[in-house]
């Protein structure tokens, strides 16, 4: 047997601590999670749906680390409570970046949140996913560091305006909440029906949670009205929609409505039958088309969501699934740009930036709604919609709306700006 | 020596102010670690100024007002909206947020001032109601309740640029102004005006019959403090870069109302304690415990009502004096 040398014992310690000191820092980077930052809306007005997207996002990170993470190094959630109020979302999103370190940023379904916090993502140089719907986040209220992983109320409602026009009357007459989604929703469903050839009879505004509707119901002019576009919210939409059949109005005119406004509402109340929602996603998993049945239950089974748009744990929770996948995707395509560009920590923003402008999708797992792409100039994504309507008490599509439905003229060009 | 002594605690405190971007590096915060404490404190300090401006109105005057986030909303909105859709300068767009200010301040208050009693508070807090409404209506412009962001990435002041994006620059900007305007206040509650309003305050009958204007003096200090809560706003536009119909609200002059009250109101330093302290207990409990903060602070103002009806600074003051007295 050959004797070691104390010399050569030495040498070979040395150069292996040199080594393993070499190779450290390379594993503690490869362990390094890469931190998702959700700034949820815990309490307050949009509780209900910031427990959901939790959910969905904490699903969707099991599953990713379950096949490898990202760059071969694992997600990991950090989730701080945003409130309801813009405010404290800024708090919340200054926190979730400089405080816990967050790379990504999703941002609130509160659409104030989310502009509030437009401003910080450039100055702190973080990608940030906003699942508010208003128009303006991919406009003029945005910038170059935010993606919208699903649809503004602006794409959903140019994807529906033409059938809805064609189909459920010429005429109509707008009744909204006062608050700025419902208003928002106002305006831009008057623009559709001016596109397509309609006419708007009168705009009715409601104050948010009044005591009594009928003072504004009895406001429409039942004689010219063909069809009524509703923007209100959970609450409101269930008194809305109570007193409308009260008054017989639900089965005189045909109504239409964003998803948004009774995402977490049971359509078996008074009022619902019959009644039109423009959504991305449908709520019955026996809705979805054959070819995306495969992802939806994948989708659904993370998630913990019934085949009839239910929690698994609650039988009469009803689940917002048709918001919850702007989550599930948002985290889908950081995983998808940080493969893309290489990206390996902030430094890579840009590059990741750049991976995503433009980016084309197919249907998979991963993208459950179908396929779709992230338009460069805005960083809106376009995706089909769907037309439901509420027949015996639950959501059936009706109408089938391609992507290219959804699309209108961008009206800024981040791309212009730099980083 | 005396006068030294006195103002040692401000002194002691406003070094300590202008440290703390090193004292946050000397205790060994990272970078961001210590931006995100920056940031946490300019926003007090931002908040502080407008609690300042209230002071004046009612700690100085007498005057509860629920109509202080007017001027604080519409300077806000005097720079978002004209750097948005007119392209302003950066320093035009600051002018026309004050001018905004200042004549919404001298709007409002020649109407106000006229109204006695409570019925001041009742005309103030309508008129914030009408202006949110008016800025709800006007969404396509002011964005309504979801906000317009607008981008001012720096101020230059000649040899000095600004960044507005760098949280140790911003924390300087909103600490210069909030000196500047502490120190104003500061002597103008020393002028005969400053005593002239404490008569009114106190008994304003006799005010008026030793021949003082008072609805003059009234309207001079509505406007002033109006004009200070347009600084605040200017500021908040500049650091936020963020408009939003909400902050026209009568809810945001009623914090500034409480933050007063706590700290102690007619003492200037006392709004700016009572907004530190507030903010951060709000910043404490806002993550894991939301409907917390409105508890605590229900039983903050019940302790100060009974225990310390002059506000923290009040209290502190009388302790000081009967210490001296023994």
């Amino acid at each position: 047997m050959q004797r070691i040398s104390r010399r050569s014992f030495l040498k070979t310690i040395g150069l292996g601590g040199l080594s393993l000191a070499l190779w450290a820092p390379g594993l503690h980077a490869a362990a390094e999670p890469i931190r998702i930052g959700y700034q949820a809306p815990l309490s307050g007005a949009f509780a209900a749906f910031g427990k959901w997207h939790n959910r969905a996002l904490q699903a969707a990170i099991e599953r990713f680390n379950q096949a490898g993470g990202a760059g071969g190094r694992p997600f990991k959630l950090l989730t701080e409570n945003a409130t309801s109020d813009a405010g404290k979302a800024k708090e919340a999103f200054a926190k979730l970046v400089l405080q816990e370190n967050a790379d990504f940023v999703i941002g609130s379904v509160d659409s104030s949140s989310d502009i509030a916090s437009a401003p910080l993502a450039r100055q702190l140089k973080t990608p940030y996913f906003p699942m508010g719907i208003a128009s303006q986040i991919t406009g003029s209220a945005g910038n170059r560091w935010i993606f919208k992983s699903y649809h503004t109320g602006r794409e959903a409602l140019q994807a529906a305006g033409s059938w809805a026009l064609q189909n459920l009357g010429q005429r109509w007459t707008i009744i909204a909440s006062e608050i700025t989604f419902a208003q928002s929703q106002a305006q831009d469903w008057a623009a559709q029906v001016k596109q397509f050839g309609g006419q708007v009879l009168r705009t009715i505004t409601v104050p948010f949670r009044p005591s009594d509707f009928l003072p504004f119901l009895s406001q429409i002019d039942l004689k010219r009205t063909e069809a009524l576009y509703q923007a209100f919210t959970a609450v409101d939409t269930v008194r809305f929609f109570g007193q409308a059949a009260q008054l017989g109005l639900s089965g005189r005119l045909k109504t239409l409505g964003m998803i948004e406004g009774i995402d977490t509402l049971n359509t078996e109340a008074s009022g619902f039958e019959g009644t039109w929602f423009v959504t991305s996603y449908p709520r019955r998993a026996s809705q979805v088309p054959s070819q995306l049945q495969p992802f939806d239950r994948v989708y659904r089974e993370r998630v913990g969501i019934s085949a009839e748009g239910f929690s698994k744990q609650d039988s009469q929770e009803v689940v917002p699934i048709a918001d919850l996948f702007g989550s599930w995707q948002a985290l889908s395509l950081i995983r998808e740009a940080i493969t893309r560009s290489g990206w390996r920590s902030s430094a890579d923003h840009p590059r990741l930036i750049q991976a995503l402008e433009g980016f084309q999708y197919a249907a998979s797992a991963d993208f459950p709604q179908g396929s779709g792409f992230l338009r460069a100039e805005d960083h809106q994504v376009f995706h089909d919609h769907y037309l439901t309507q509420v027949q015996s008490g639950k959501l059936t599509v009706q109408v089938h709306l391609p992507q290219a439905s959804g699309f209108y003229p961008a009206t800024v060009n981040y791309q212009q700006q730099g980083f | 020596m005396d006068k030294l002594r006195q103002r040692a605690p401000l002194l002691i405190a406003l070094a300590l102010l202008a440290f703390i971007p090193q004292l946050l590096a000397l205790v060994g915060l990272p970078g961001r670690q210590g931006a995100f404490w920056l940031s946490l404190l300019t926003q007090m300090l931002i908040w502080g100024l407008f609690a300042l401006s209230y002071d004046l109105l009612f700690g100085y005057a007498g005057l509860l007002s629920l109509g202080q986030a007017i001027f604080f909303g519409l300077a806000i909105y005097g720079v978002t909206l004209s750097s948005l859709y007119w392209g302003f300068s950066p320093w035009e767009a600051l002018g026309s947020g004050l001018l905004i200010s200042l004549v919404g301040a001298m709007l409002v208050g020649i109407v106000a001032v006229r109204v006695p009693g409570h019925g001041f508070l009742i005309v103030t807090a309508v008129i914030s109601l009408i202006v949110y409404l008016m800025a709800v209506a006007a969404s396509g412009w002011t964005g309504g309740t979801n906000g317009v962001t607008v981008t001012i990435p720096s101020l230059d002041f000649g040899l000095l640029r600004l960044s507005l994006f760098d949280p140790r620059q911003g924390y300087w900007l909103a600490l210069g102004l909030l000196m500047l305007s502490y120190a104003a206040l500061r002597w103008l509650t020393r002028t005969p005006l400053g005593r002239a309003l404490e008569l009114i305050r106190e008994n304003e009958p006799r005010a008026e019959a030793l021949g003082y204007p008072t609805l003059r003096l009234k309207f001079v200090v509505f406007v002033i403090s109006g004009s200070f809560a347009g600084v605040a706003g200017l500021l908040y536009a500049l650091i936020n870069q963020f408009a939003s119909a909400g902050l026209l609200q009568w809810t945001v002059s009623a914090n500034a109302l409480i933050w007063t009250l706590v700290g102690g109101a007619g003492t200037l330093v006392g709004p700016l304690i009572g907004t530190a302290l507030l903010k951060f207990l709000e910043y404490l409990f806002g993550g894991w415990w939301p409907q917390g903060y409105p508890l605590l602070l229900g039983l903050v103002l019940l302790l100060v009502a009974r225990a310390a009806p002059q506000g923290i600074v009040g209290m502190l003051r009388a302790w000081r004096a009967q210490r001296e007295l023994r």
